[in-house]
């Protein structure tokens, strides 16, 4: 156990705050640690000292008067200004009502109004990439084809191995199957394409 | 001042001064004034503020008297009102008053009795008792209003905990802090001393 925690008892036995077992194991770190036994003679040196700072010492005439002054400022209290607040009124509940308002719009907002994903969020995912190109080419079979065309180049380019070293410069989602499936995929497109 | 309203409880005294008894009112005051007074005192170092200030918290605390539930007792709820009144001033206040001005408005009370600075104290014991209000003063006011509540006023961790409206381990743990925190800047002044009181 640390001396920090040791110290934390140290202080809490100047407030008689500790229970016996951990007095017993106060007692038995202090016998080996000089300097948790310093830091209890400082801190019980400091406890003295301020049971004795300097406060006024009033009489009781002084209280007396304390007592009458206070009075009469209480008699001059209109009854209106002593009124309890309506509950609605009341910080607490004002308060709770704010906060539980504000949870209520923003799960709203995100329940009927969150913002549509960006068609940037698809471009890190090749599929997802495809079917976005392939949305945009819609019926028109030309564009269809020369599309096909740019792949097969692509796929007959790596089946060649003569892709760029750095494949991030031509990424296409099929750099990273294996030869089988690209001619699979060559097949299929040639077929699809009548070429 | 009303036999009756002498005897009877404190929470008698609240019931009927909810219902616009001043005398019952100011009879929970003066059971509890000296201890608002010096709670405060501790805070403001400063006769006429901590005057003003426990007057204050009697007003405020008369004026919202009708909203006390009595799920705590009037003691705790008085000082907690004190307590909040002392902090507020003193963040208003932004640094407090120097102790010159303490001792001016000591001198100026005409009826105090005897006054506790004695000439013929220790010059070395002054001084450190000097040091010891100043390292309490700088205290932040977490560590203050604990040390001030638990070591000036006597309380237990547990009473602290329902004035400052924060759990008894955190009171634990605020005391334990502070005293680090004075014991360091303490440190090399009780060197100094050590022989010579």
């Amino acid at each position: 156990m640390s001396c920090n925690k040791f110290q934390k008892w140290l202080s809490d036995v100047l407030d008689r705050e500790i229970t016996e077992k951990r007095q017993q194991l106060l007692q038995e770190h202090l016998v080996k640690c000089a300097d948790c036994r310093a830091y209890k003679a400082s801190i019980e040196r400091i406890q003295l000292e301020s049971k004795s700072l300097e406060k006024p010492k009033l009489s009781p005439e002084y209280w007396q008067m304390f007592n009458s002054r206070l009075k009469t400022k209480l008699l001059s209290i209109e009854p209106e200004e002593c009124k309890s607040k309506p509950f609605l009124l009341r910080w607490k509940w004002t308060w709770t009502a704010a906060g539980s308002i504000l949870i209520a719009a923003v799960g709203l907002y995100f329940l009927f109004f969150q913002p549509k994903a960006t068609p940037e969020t698809y471009a890190f995912s090749y599929e997802d990439a495809l079917s976005q190109i392939y949305q945009e080419i819609g019926n028109n079979s030309e564009l269809e084809n020369s599309f096909n065309q740019l792949i097969l180049v692509s796929i007959q380019e790596a089946l060649q191995g003569n892709l760029p070293q750095n494949f991030s410069d031509d990424p296409y989602f099929w750099e990273s199957l294996t030869e089988e499936d690209l001619k699979f995929l060559e097949s299929e497109i040639k077929k699809e394409s009548n070429l | 001042m009303n036999v009756k309203m002498v005897e009877l409880s404190d929470e008698s005294l609240v019931e009927v001064a909810k219902k616009g008894n001043v005398d019952a009112f100011t009879e929970l005051a003066r059971r509890y004034q000296e201890k608002v007074y010096y709670t405060i005192f501790g805070f403001t170092k400063n006769h006429t503020d901590a005057d003003d200030l426990a007057q204050e918290t009697f007003m405020f605390a008369y004026k919202a008297l009708k909203g006390f539930k009595q799920k705590s007792s009037f003691y705790t709820w008085i000082y907690r009102i004190a307590v909040n009144l002392a902090l507020n001033h003193l963040k208003k206040m932004k640094r407090e008053k120097g102790r010159e001005e303490l001792r001016e408005n000591l001198s100026l009370l005409e009826d105090s009795c005897a006054s506790s600075f004695s000439p013929e104290r220790h010059p070395l014991k002054r001084e450190l008792q000097d040091r010891l209000e100043k390292a309490i003063d700088s205290l932040p006011l977490p560590y203050k209003s604990a040390i001030s509540l638990v070591a000036l006023q006597g309380m237990t961790h547990g009473q602290a905990a329902q004035v400052l409206g924060c759990s008894e381990n955190t009171v634990s743990w605020r005391m334990h802090k502070a005293r680090k925190m004075l014991q360091a800047q303490l440190k090399p002044y009780f060197k100094e001393v050590k022989n010579e009181l």
